[in-house]
């Protein structure tokens, strides 16, 4: 019942926030106080499994180890939500933008289902439907005009259809061998759907104009925590499904798809401005790393691939919350506090320094250079590249003219967030010193 | 001659229906033959779906649709609505062209020639596919039926510039792909969370065609760095 009733916990924290949306102070507090809640529902509940309509929801050490991760990173960018406060009202610009961290709680809900669930199916509606729900919190650039966030409503229709007729594909294999077109079809179904919504090159091309429509905090809660479950989702189906990977050439698609995305992101990265499509192509990056060390299918490189995962979450979160930091708030010291999270997140995005993308880079780094140097090349490349897009973004904050503070932005909000960065930021240090903190989430996958 | 028996009228009646009520959502810009003719693929749908599910479970798929059609149909006559406000209130013709301008947005991005083009080259394509190959043991009606909605679903999406046109594009998608899956698998929670999905896609549609347009201000905050 547990796991239901921290669904439900997570919806209802999504109603108070969305409630106390005029009152940023309260809203703040009600944020923290949901975060914990939650976060204590997620840790301490039982691990036996539970059924719901015939379906088995099972929170095994590794999913909860995964989901506790990523909910520090939810939790963060709900945290962070606040510093976008504009003054009140009931306009729809207003409303949308106070209650954003209110549309993470809600979304998170199904994600929890998602990682929980014993069901492929359900979990891929469960994922489409957490993503539905994010959706809520875009804004279009034109009244009735198809933007990004219409387009990738489609995307999610098109690619869970894609991913449930690749289910069914797996259930009529074991019974007919020999048909080998079944393996195919199946792999082609798997990573049209994994493809379109992980925004693997060159099937990423919905992620700017959804970008546009998105605020960063959203920008980095879909790449960050919406992407990872659906990474989490294939790594679970490729374990599930063991006799896909040898008869398929899904690791060749995943290392080619890796090295793809890697290079485009950082490519994008540099060429880009706009802070939200700049914060997406970033993230793009690492998720090329993570296809390639699933792609090598070796065990170091497998658990490379998850504690990047976990890396990139709350690495986006950091920068996201900079980014909202630099934007909203004028006055010297928060663009300082900005461009330091910005920096601080983007050295752990591509793992330069003490964080726990290092570790994860030099296990999949060290598979990949083993089993294609030009490939590994790329990697070192795009990494580079990444890192010079993210100074460039730094650099301007920094020499940015200094303006006067916002008559209502709130002191006790801002220090506040300050010392989320500083959690975050801990977090992603502790990561990197202590990479065995991940063991528990790795553990299983290594089975 | 060939005699058709009358469980054959009745697929064939349903095929029609679904080429008829697509085709509609994709020639016609109005929409409020858009919308009826979505409700009205809701009920070929269902009639296709009897024949795998029971009548029950197959009408619970109109309920579905109406209610989406109702979500729908209540957007688009505030958008109306609006627009009736915002032309009462402009001053002088200038200011009426405006509001014109802002409003009456073309609903599609190519005219009526090109979408009669595309959609019998849609048909065509899925006529083709549909008798001449075979899909996890579906049969042929039923597989068309799912096929056709998908790809006059698609085609939808990829020609409108209205946001609530290419909802209706993504609702014919689903209710495709509910055939389909219906079709292939028996599990009634699937066929529940298919209606359930169709209506919160509805939902965030009806929000994302309700919203006012971002001022140059969110623009800015939300696009450019400097």
């Amino acid at each position: 019942m547990s796991i239901v009733l921290t669904m439900g916990a997570c919806v209802g924290a999504g109603i108070v926030v969305r409630i106390l949306r005029r009152w940023q102070r309260a809203g703040w507090l009600a944020t923290l106080g949901s975060v914990v809640l939650v976060g204590a529902l997620l840790a301490f509940a039982p691990s036996a499994p539970m059924g719901l309509f015939g379906r088995a929801l099972a929170l095994t050490a590794a999913t909860r180890a995964f989901l506790l991760a990523l909910f520090l990173a939810t939790g963060a960018l709900a945290l962070f939500a606040p510093l976008t406060f504009e003054r009140a009202s009931d306009a729809p610009a207003s409303v949308i933008a106070n209650s954003q961290g209110a549309f993470f709680f809600f979304a998170f809900a199904p994600f929890i289902a998602t990682v929980t669930l014993e069901s492929f199916p359900l979990a891929v509606f469960a994922w489409a439907i957490g993503l539905i729900v994010l959706m809520l919190s875009a804004r279009p650039q034109s009244e009735g005009r198809v933007g990004g966030a219409a387009q990738f409503l489609l995307l999610i229709v098109i690619a869970s259809a894609s991913l449930l007729l690749a289910n069914r594909f797996f259930d009529l294999y074991p019974l007919t061998p020999e048909n080998l077109d079944l393996v195919r079809d199946a792999a082609i179904f798997l990573a049209l759907g994994f493809g379109l919504l992980l925004a693997i090159a060159p099937l990423h091309i919905w992620l700017g104009p959804l970008a546009d429509e998105l605020s960063p905090l959203g920008v980095a809660f879909l790449v960050g925590v919406a992407q990872s479950i659906g990474v989490w989702l294939l790594t679970q189906q490729m374990s599930a499904v063991t006799w896909l990977v040898p008869r398929s050439p899904l690791l060749n698609a995943l290392l080619v798809g890796g090295g793809l995305t890697a290079a485009l992101g950082a490519l994008l990265a540099l060429a880009e401005r706009r802070d939200a499509r700049a914060l997406a192509y970033l993230a793009m990056v690492p998720l090329g790393l993570v296809c390639v060390g699933l792609g090598t299918g070796t065990p170091m490189a497998l658990a490379g691939a998850l504690v990047a995962l976990v890396n990139r979450a709350w690495s986006v979160a950091l920068m996201a919350g900079g980014m909202s930091f630099a934007r909203h708030h004028r006055a010297a010291r928060w663009q300082l506090v900005g461009a330091g999270a910005m920096l601080v997140g983007g050295l752990a995005l591509v793992g330069l320094g003490p964080f726990a993308g290092l570790a994860a880079n030099y296990a999949i780094a060290r598979e990949a250079s083993v089993r294609d140097p030009m490939l590994f090349a790329v990697l070192i490349v795009a990494h580079a590249l990444a890192l010079l897009a993210m100074l460039r973004t730094v650099w301007r904050i920094v020499s940015a003219q200094v303006e006067e503070e916002d008559a209502y932005a709130n002191r006790i909000v801002l220090l506040a967030s300050v010392g989320v960065v500083i959690v975050i930021g801990v977090a992603l240090v502790g990561a990197g010193m202590f990479p065995q903190m991940f063991e528990m989430m790795v553990g299983t996958l290594g089975q | 001659m060939m005699s058709l028996d009358s469980t054959q009228i009745f697929s064939a009646s349903i095929l029609i229906g679904l080429i008829v009520t697509a085709a509609c959502i994709v020639l016609f810009a109005d929409w409020r033959l858009a919308l009826f003719a979505l409700l009205a693929q809701y009920a070929c749908a269902a009639a296709l779906l009897a024949s795998l599910v029971l009548m029950p479970l197959a009408i619970v798929r109109v309920l579905s649709g109406a209610f989406a059609a109702a979500i729908l149909y209540f957007t688009f006559r505030r958008a109306q609505e609006n627009f009736r406000r915002d032309l009462a209130q402009a001053e002088d013709d200038a200011a009426r062209l405006v509001v014109a301008r802002l409003y009456r947005l073309q609903v599609f991005v190519v005219g009526l020639p090109f979408r009669v083009f595309a959609l019998a080259l849609v048909a065509v394509g899925i006529i083709g596919i549909a008798s001449s190959m075979t899909f996890l043991g579906i049969s042929s009606d039923v597989l068309f039926g799912g096929l056709w909605l998908i790809a006059a679903g698609v085609l939808v999406a990829i020609l409108s510039r209205d946001v609530l046109r290419l909802g209706l594009g993504i609702l014919l998608f689903t209710s495709g792909f509910a055939i389909l899956e219906t079709a292939t698998e028996s599990s009634l929670l699937l066929y529940g969370l298919v209606n359930i999905s169709d209506l919160l896609l509805a939902l965030v549609i009806a929000h994302l065609a309700a919203l006012p347009p971002a001022p140059s201000v969110w623009r800015r905050r939300r696009g450019e760095v400097r």
